[in-house]
């Protein structure tokens, strides 16, 4: 029971909102102390039950510094710094505006071809950078002053970008597959190789919707007059393919070898690293200022990442300690319904709640160990299960009024745009995403995924 | 007291460039033991160890420059909406009651794991692997009682802050915020020039 307790005190314990990684730490010494005293118990009196049980619960952290030693030790996490810093690196060499600039009117006569481009610049980022902040000041910067420009619907406008922002959660390499993949102890190439189909179904699904939206009300997105200083339109399809190339062909290698199995995730990005290096150089943006910013900047993302680990590896052992895992397990275990499916159902709601409040991280760190050993229990294929868990975290980011990419966006919009106008904007892409998240779970098949273990 | 905040400040920032340097020396660490491996078929034990020993640097003293860069994820639902005062006092209660125990038994704890493999001379298991596996172990209480030092610089700049000498400086998304606008403004100027 004081490992459920826990769970809540924690949640509790982080609206004060000091750091998250911090805050569980602290928690499970609490409550490794209380579990202590509960397992001492006062049958010889309250003295020895404080004194003993204190120490009991001390005693616990003693093996922090193996469980610290094996996350020290985990070749596959290692590709979480290298491929962010790939990403700040492609970020920096003006990846995100050359494509913007470039691709920006491709569409632009037909109606919503900005907000089409838009999707399209973002699924190329996301494969390529992955950073989901960057990638949606970018377009806050630059695409939504284009679109504002030609009368687009603001609420549209501003819901587009956040939503093509957030897709390099999902389009590999993606660092919540990383994790993911370490937390179920599957392949990351498999799950890597897993999400392509997810991800593209969702890019298709924005543009469906940009479509479908702008053909019946044709105010929504107005189509742009042609404009000829921009040059023919094979001109301007010429560019955007020299504007990308370079950066798609190298993260085409980096996956390509990763699902080729010739090489490890971790191998691939530090290859993916020297090879965006490369790229700045031909882009002339290197400087060894550049490459120390994007070392700076990956170190506080990575230790930020691993802080949490660190504090939610403290946390489980406080929680197993004291039996919570089995009180889940059993909970899980008598939901209506089938089994799996009750599972299933469960814990799809509630991570989209969790999602509101707190980051992907925690989630994975945290409340998805918790769930591994019981969904191998059910048969469920892991791989697929991730994916779920996946395209439910990026739905986070979405997410008002705490969603990541709404942040970044409020960030940078004109004064003249209010904060309701991008929360009404993202509606539609968060139905969006549970819709795909839906026939993820119903038609795994589909995207080529076996839902269960056995095959 | 601004003074002692910089001197804080400025240690924390020397652990920052150490991980900095720790994550290039990783990268092309890997990079050489895959090119290594895929172009003369050989590679070294020891140096695909010296992989997670570098990486060990980044994830534990990252921690401490993190901190200093407020760069550690909050739950800012309330935070947010608070006065500086009301933050600062957050801060300066989390440091004591959240960061101060459990870097004390960690860091305790880890004392007797390094000491431990340096009495037993433990090394690598691998055949060729690093020797002196105390180094790396010892990494976990060093990076404990860094953070208790830099701990103590959060708390100052946060006490000075309560005081009234200087606002809580932006969290992490609206300064970063600020750092991509500017990227994204060079970026096109840059483009522009080119055009031209």
């Amino acid at each position: 029971m004081v490992g459920i307790i826990m769970f809540f005190a924690a949640l509790i314990m982080l609206l004060f909102g000091f750091p998250v990684a911090f805050t569980f730490a602290a928690v499970s010494v609490l409550f490794g102390i209380i579990s202590g005293i509960v397992e001492i118990g006062f049958e010889d009196g309250i003295e020895v039950a404080l004194v003993d049980g204190f120490e009991e619960g001390l005693l616990m952290f003693d093996f922090m510094p193996f469980r610290i030693m094996s996350i020290m030790q985990n070749t596959i996490l290692m590709a979480v710094p290298m491929f962010i810093f790939m990403g700040i690196v492609l970020q920096k060499t003006g990846l995100a505006e050359r494509l913007l600039e470039s691709m920006g009117f491709l569409f632009g006569e037909i109606r919503g071809g900005v907000a089409i481009s838009t999707v399209l610049v973002g699924a190329l980022l996301a494969a390529s950078t992955g950073v989901v902040g960057a990638s949606v000041v970018a377009m806050g910067v630059i695409s939504l002053p284009v679109m504002m420009k030609y009368k687009y619907d603001v609420p549209l406008a501003c819901g587009t970008i956040c939503a093509s922002g957030t897709l390099g959660q999902i389009i590999p390499p993606s660092i919540v597959l990383i994790i993911l993949g370490d937390v179920f102890q599957v392949p990351v190439g498999d799950l890597f190789k897993a999400a392509i189909g997810p991800g593209l179904a969702l890019v298709g699904a924005y543009i469906l919707y940009i479509v479908v939206v702008s053909f019946f009300n044709k105010n929504m997105a107005p189509a742009i007059p042609s404009d000829t200083s921009r040059g023919s339109k094979g001109k301007q399809v010429l560019r955007a393919l020299i504007d990308i190339i370079p950066s798609l062909t190298l993260i085409l290698l980096v996956l390509g070898s990763i699902f080729a199995g010739v090489a490890t995730p971790t191998e691939s990005s530090a290859v993916g690293c020297l090879g965006a290096v490369g790229l700045a150089l031909v882009y002339r943006t290197f400087s060894i200022g550049m490459i120390q910013e994007a070392a700076l900047e990956s170190v506080k993302i990575t230790s930020m990442v691993f802080g949490i680990l660190i504090g939610a590896t403290a946390f489980s052992m406080v929680f197993t300690y004291s039996g919570g895992d089995e009180i889940v397990e059993s909970f899980m275990m008598s939901l209506p319904g089938d089994e799996k499916w009750g599972f299933i159902i469960f814990t799809m709601i509630a991570i989209l709640i969790l999602g509101f409040f707190i980051d992907f991280v925690e989630i994975s760190y945290i409340i998805v160990p918790i769930l591994v050993p019981i969904a191998l229990n059910l048969d469920i294929n892991p791989v697929w299960f991730a994916i779920l868990i996946a395209m439910n975290l990026q739905t986070s980011f979405l997410t008002p009024p705490f969603g990541f990419s709404l942040f970044y966006l409020k960030g940078v919009v004109p004064s003249t745009v209010r904060t309701i106008q991008i929360y009404k904007g993202v509606l539609p892409f968060i139905a969006i995403q549970i819709v795909v998240l839906l026939l993820i779970a119903f038609y795994p098949e589909f995207f080529g995924i076996n839902p269960n273990l056995s095959e | 007291m601004l003074k002692l905040e910089k001197v804080f400040d400025k240690f924390a920032n020397i652990i920052g460039y150490i991980t900095a340097i720790a994550m290039v020396l990783m990268i092309l660490n890997v990079f050489y033991d895959v090119v290594m491996r895929y172009f003369f078929r050989s590679g070294s034990i020891a140096m695909q160890e010296m992989e997670w020993h570098l990486f060990s640097v980044i994830i534990l003293l990252g921690i401490s420059y993190t901190l200093k860069e407020d760069g550690h994820v909050r739950v800012d639902l309330i935070y947010d909406t608070l006065t500086d005062k009301k933050r600062a006092t957050i801060n300066m209660i989390g440091v004591i009651f959240f960061i101060l125990p459990i870097s004390l038994l960690i860091g305790f704890a880890s004392i007797d794991y390094a000491i431990e493999a340096y009495q037993s001379a433990e090394q690598s298991g691998d055949p060729g692997g690093l020797t002196n596996r105390w180094i790396v172990k010892s990494l976990i209480p060093i990076s404990f009682f860094l953070l208790i030092i830099t701990s103590i610089g959060f708390f100052i700049r946060n006490l000075n802050a309560f005081r009234g000498l200087h606002p809580i400086a932006p969290h992490m998304v609206k300064g970063e915020i600020d750092i991509i606008v500017n990227d994204v403004h060079k970026s096109e100027e840059n483009l522009n020039k080119e055009e031209k």
